[in-house]
Order: C-alpha cells, then sequence, then structure tokens
C-alpha cells in the first residue's frame, strides 16, 4: 500500500469539518480507522457473531479462533515472547491500573519505593499514586532535561534498596522524547528492579521489539494504532502471571470453581475476566495488517518527515514556541503562540478544520516542570501529508489575526 | 455563527488588558477555582462591606474566554449588593450552559449590560462554555464561603 494515497482508505476524510477539508493532528490522542477495520466491525456483527471460549458451536468456535489470531498477531507485532503473555484490557489505562494494582498489592509495602519519570502521561502515574495512598509508598522522579530529554544517566542515583518498580513512558506524548527503554531495562536489571513501560505512544509510532527490550510489562492501546477504541492490551512476562492474583474475578478466568475453593485459568487468560471488547479486539487484527501493509519503518520515516518540516516551518515564526528540543523524537511536539492561550488556539484551529489537542494533555507534572499552563499539541499520524503542515500555518497566521484585533 | 466571531472586541480587549487582575490581600472572601480539563486556574478575592461588594479582582492563569470573563465580572460586579450579585450570577450560569435569553437588569448600566451579554455566544460552543463561566462559579463559592471550586 502506497503512504501517499492512504488517506482514501479513511473515510472520515471525505466529510467537511466547518466547510473545511479535515487536518487531523490528533492521533496521539486517538488514530482514524481506515475503511478495513470499520468493515471488520461491521462483518463480526453481520455474520459471524458469537460470545467467544464459551460456545462449541460452529460461530463460537469461529468466534473465538478470530479473537485468538489477534493475540497471534499482536505477538509477531510487538516482537513478544509468547501470546499466552499477551493480555487484552479496556485501555493502556487499564493496563497500566492492572501492573499498579496486582504487582503493588503483593510486592509493595510502607516506605518502598517506585521510580516513575516527570514526562508521563497521568495514566502512568494516578495508579503509582493510589499505592503512595493505600500501601504508604514513595514515588521518585527521573528529572528531564529542559529539551526534554529524560535524564537516565540519573537513574543509577534514586535507586536504593527499597525500589520496587520503575515505571515509564517510551516516548512522551507532549514533547515526543523517545526514552532508551532498553538502557533503562539494562540499569534495572543489574538492581533486580522490574520495568513497566507505558508504551501508548511507543506501540503506534515507534518499531517495538519486546525480546530486545526485555522489559517486564509493556502496556498499550488499540485506538491509537488504527484499531477501535475499547482494547487495551498488557504485554506481561510470565513469571508475573504466575505471581499475580487476578485483577478482576469472573467467567472466563477460572479453571474449576467448588463451593471451597477455585483455581484460576493459566497464562493472560486469567487476567480476561466476563464477555471482552470481542468485535473491537477481532477488529484490531485488520488494524495490524493495515500497519504492516504500508510498513512500520515507512510509517516511522513518513511521521519523522511530517514533523521536521513542521518544526522547521514553525520554528521560522518568531511568536512560536516549541515545547521542548528532545534529541530522539516520534511524530508528536508541542508549542504555544505567544499571549495566545491554547484553547484559543485549538477554536480558531477547528474554523479551519485543523483537529489539535489544547490543554496540559494528561501531563500536568511535565507543564509544571516547564513553566508552562498549557500547550498546543501536534501529533501525526500515516493519512497527513505537506499539505496539511500549509493549513497549520494557516491557522496560526487566522491565531494571530484574530488576536490583533 | 462562526467560532471566530465568540473572539468580540469585548472579550478580546480585556483579555489582553484585564481590569483588576491582582491579589486582594486581607479580604473577607476568596476561592480558588479549578477546571480540570483544561488547565484554567481562578483565584477571584472580594471585600463585603455592609452587603455589598465594596472591592472585586481576580487572579490567574487560562484562555482569552476565562480572562476576559473574569475582567468583566469584577466591572460588573463591584458596588453591587449580595441579592443582585447571587441574581447576576445564576443569569450569566444560565445564559451560558442553557442559553436562555437576557434582559437587562434595573440596576445594570447599560454599558455593564453589553458587557454581560457579550458573553451570550459562547453559550453556541460547548466546549468553551465553563472558560465563561469559571469565574462567576468561583466568586459564588468564596460569596457562600467555600474554598474551592471544581468544575468537571
Amino acid at each position: 500500500m502506497n503512504i501517499k494515497d492512504i488517506k482514501k482508505h479513511f473515510p472520515i476524510f471525505e466529510q467537511k469539518i466547518n466547510g473545511k477539508s479535515l487536518v487531523y493532528l490528533d492521533s496521539a490522542n486517538s488514530s482514524q480507522k481506515p475503511k478495513k477495520v470499520i468493515d471488520s466491525l461491521n462483518k463480526f456483527y453481520s455474520e459471524d457473531f458469537a460470545n467467544v471460549g464459551r460456545g462449541i458451536y460452529t460461530l463460537a468456535a469461529n468466534a473465538s479462533e478470530q479473537y485468538e489470531n489477534t493475540r497471534l498477531a499482536l505477538k509477531q507485532f510487538i516482537n513478544a515472547s509468547d501470546e499466552s503473555e499477551i493480555i487484552f484490557t479496556k485501555n493502556s489505562t487499564e493496563s497500566l491500573n492492572l501492573v499498579a494494582s496486582c504487582y503493588g498489592s503483593k510486592f509493595i509495602n510502607e516506605g518502598d519505593e517506585i521510580i516513575s519519570t516527570e514526562l508521563e502521561h497521568h495514566a502512568n502515574f494516578v495508579p503509582w499514586h493510589f499505592l503512595r495512598k493505600k500501601k504508604g509508598a514513595v514515588i521518585k522522579f527521573l528529572e528531564i532535561d529542559d529539551k526534554g530529554n529524560l535524564k537516565i544517566e540519573d537513574l543509577e542515583k534514586l535507586i536504593t534498596k527499597k525500589t520496587k518498580i520503575i515505571s515509564l513512558t517510551h516516548m512522551s506524548n507532549v514533547t515526543g522524547t523517545i526514552v532508551d527503554i532498553k538502557k533503562v531495562v539494562e540499569i534495572a536489571k543489574i538492581h533486580n528492579i522490574p520495568v513497566c513501560v507505558d508504551g501508548t505512544q511507543g506501540a503506534a509510532h515507534l518499531d517495538v521489539n519486546l525480546k530486545d527490550i526485555d522489559c517486564d510489562f509493556y502496556a498499550f492501546s488499540g485506538h491509537k494504532m488504527y484499531g477501535p477504541t475499547g482494547v487495551g492490551i498488557l504485554n506481561i512476562k510470565y513469571k508475573w502471571l504466575e505471581a499475580f492474583e487476578p485483577f478482576i474475578g469472573g467467567g472466563g478466568m477460572i479453571d474449576n470453581v467448588s463451593k471451597e475453593d477455585i483455581n484460576y485459568a493459566k497464562g493472560a487468560w486469567k487476567f480476561e475476566a466476563g464477555t471482552m471488547p470481542t468485535a473491537e479486539i477481532i477488529a484490531l487484527n485488520e488494524s495490524i495488517n493495515f500497519i504492516n501493509s504500508i510498513g512500520k519503518q515507512e510509517i516511522i520515516k513518513h511521521e519523522n518527515q511530517l514533523t521536521k518540516k513542521a518544526l522547521k516551518d514553525l520554528k521560522s515564526i518568531k511568536e512560536v514556541s516549541v515545547v521542548g528540543d528532545p534529541n530522539t523524537r516520534g511524530g508528536v511536539f508541542s508549542f504555544n503562540l505567544k499571549d495566545i492561550h491554547s484553547h484559543d488556539v485549538s477554536t480558531i484551529f477547528d474554523s479551519e478544520g485543523i483537529a489539535v489537542r489544547g490543554g496540559h494533555h494528561c501531563c500536568q507534572i511535565l507543564h509544571d516542570k516547564l513553566n508552562l499552563n498549557s500547550s498546543v499539541r501536534v501529533s501525526f499520524g500515516v493519512y497527513n501529508d505537506e499539505k496539511d503542515i500549509d493549513v497549520l500555518l494557516k491557522g496560526i497566521g487566522k491565531c494571530q489575526s484574530v488576536f490583533k484585533k | 455563527m462562526t467560532k471566530v466571531e465568540i473572539y468580540k472586541d469585548i472579550v478580546l480587549k480585556n483579555s489582553k488588558a484585564p481590569l483588576n487582575k491582582k491579589i486582594i490581600s486581607p479580604c473577607t472572601h476568596s476561592s480558588m477555582g479549578n477546571n480540570p480539563l483544561c488547565g484554567d486556574k481562578i483565584e477571584m478575592f472580594a471585600n463585603i462591606k455592609d452587603k455589598i461588594i465594596s472591592e472585586i479582582s481576580f487572579q490567574g492563569d487560562g484562555c482569552a474566554i476565562s480572562i476576559a470573563s473574569a475582567s468583566i465580572l469584577t466591572q460588573i460586579l463591584k458596588g453591587k449588593n449580595l441579592i443582585q450579585c447571587s441574581e447576576l450570577v445564576q443569569k450569566f450560569n444560565q445564559m451560558i450552559e442553557k442559553k436562555q435569553s437576557i434582559n437587562n437588569f434595573a440596576y445594570l448600566s447599560k454599558e455593564h449590560y453589553e458587557l454581560f451579554s457579550s458573553f451570550q455566544s459562547i453559550s453556541d460552543f460547548p466546549m468553551r462554555r465553563k472558560c465563561a463561566t469559571l469565574s462567576w462559579l468561583t466568586l459564588d463559592s468564596a460569596l457562600n464561603n467555600k474554598k474551592t471550586i471544581i468544575l468537571t
């Protein structure tokens, strides 16, 4: 599939927004969906629907097979060790909550330390804060420099005998900073500390090779990688699957139930209680096919080229200040326009059909660190092109002319 | 109406050069308002003497709509009694949240009525309504002796 005419695979771009062509620059929030993914949802409900893992009739067997096929596709997609280590959840947030809750309840006690970073999305901070409240744990922060690079060189200094886990992002959803997770895992291994990675941006915008990274937990979601909403993924090392108590209980996650006792299912299935978002999980396979049909490397190259051009163009406007300037970055960046608040920029952009996010993007700690109240975030997906950057520049001009009145 | 029309001259003027943007300390009433969705933060200060607002001001960080709204609030409410104040807060909120049309109040000057009603069009933009009402509801919580308010 050629990236140049990819837009036509996304029905959303056929309509006008406020009379203008849609310039969608909010893929870090959620990506748009290709027709094949939408068709897959429709097909499953029209032709194939049955609940998975319960019936032995034809429809149920087919549905179960399709459901498990997505797990196999994901295994390849992130180069995971085994499909039994891939848990389906509701979203990245739930995946991270699962780790914090299951790991925390068993292995974190009063005074134990959790290492987080200043780059984290609230989804990878709030669940750890719960442990601070419930267990009296301590959260320590790995800092960023003024360019938004994580100071991995300071990690050793933060680690003590009380450090129980390191939980950090693979790629910032604000500055685009790519974190050298492999390096973090190498350091953590010396001290025998597990590493939990928020791969929400990483899985969608970076080439993820979990056998190489070798972290204990990798959380991400389907809706940012051109898949449906309602599906999160947690890759988890088998030893933790065994060690953890279940996150939620119900049908599907058990082996045997008697009045006296319950044996839980083995592997990922121990954590998938009740009816899961079946159609969405099955349709996620189509989004993986979609990405593979273009090639992850091609997508990364495309997004990087757009980011480079957009940053060059924006930096030539003297009223624009870009948030951070990390050494390695993915296809997302944030900026502020002098004397115009990010929400006003977003409203005026909307009048031009441009969809961006204004605010703190669920990263208040990062904004506080950089002394910012908010910022405008631009994030690219496979469907963006250089014309979108031209419209973005036009939008900036419009903001300036409205506020010059 | 198009989106950019919410940036009327009154809004732009009051956001760029807001009036009464300062701390009053000490003061008889104050409250912090927070809109976590967008990060807008406003603190309102008032001195009440004989049931009349003798001094009023605000501090904060936010978008043009929220700052302009706080600025016009302080201009309109200074010198009003507590009953008038409460009525104006209620009417402003209804105008924005419920799109209720408003008539002038006997105790508002033509100029103040114009300031007040200049925000009416914000009601057409659901994502920006809270920006306009934050300072008004924060003041209301200050007058009711609540220290913080969070809009969601």
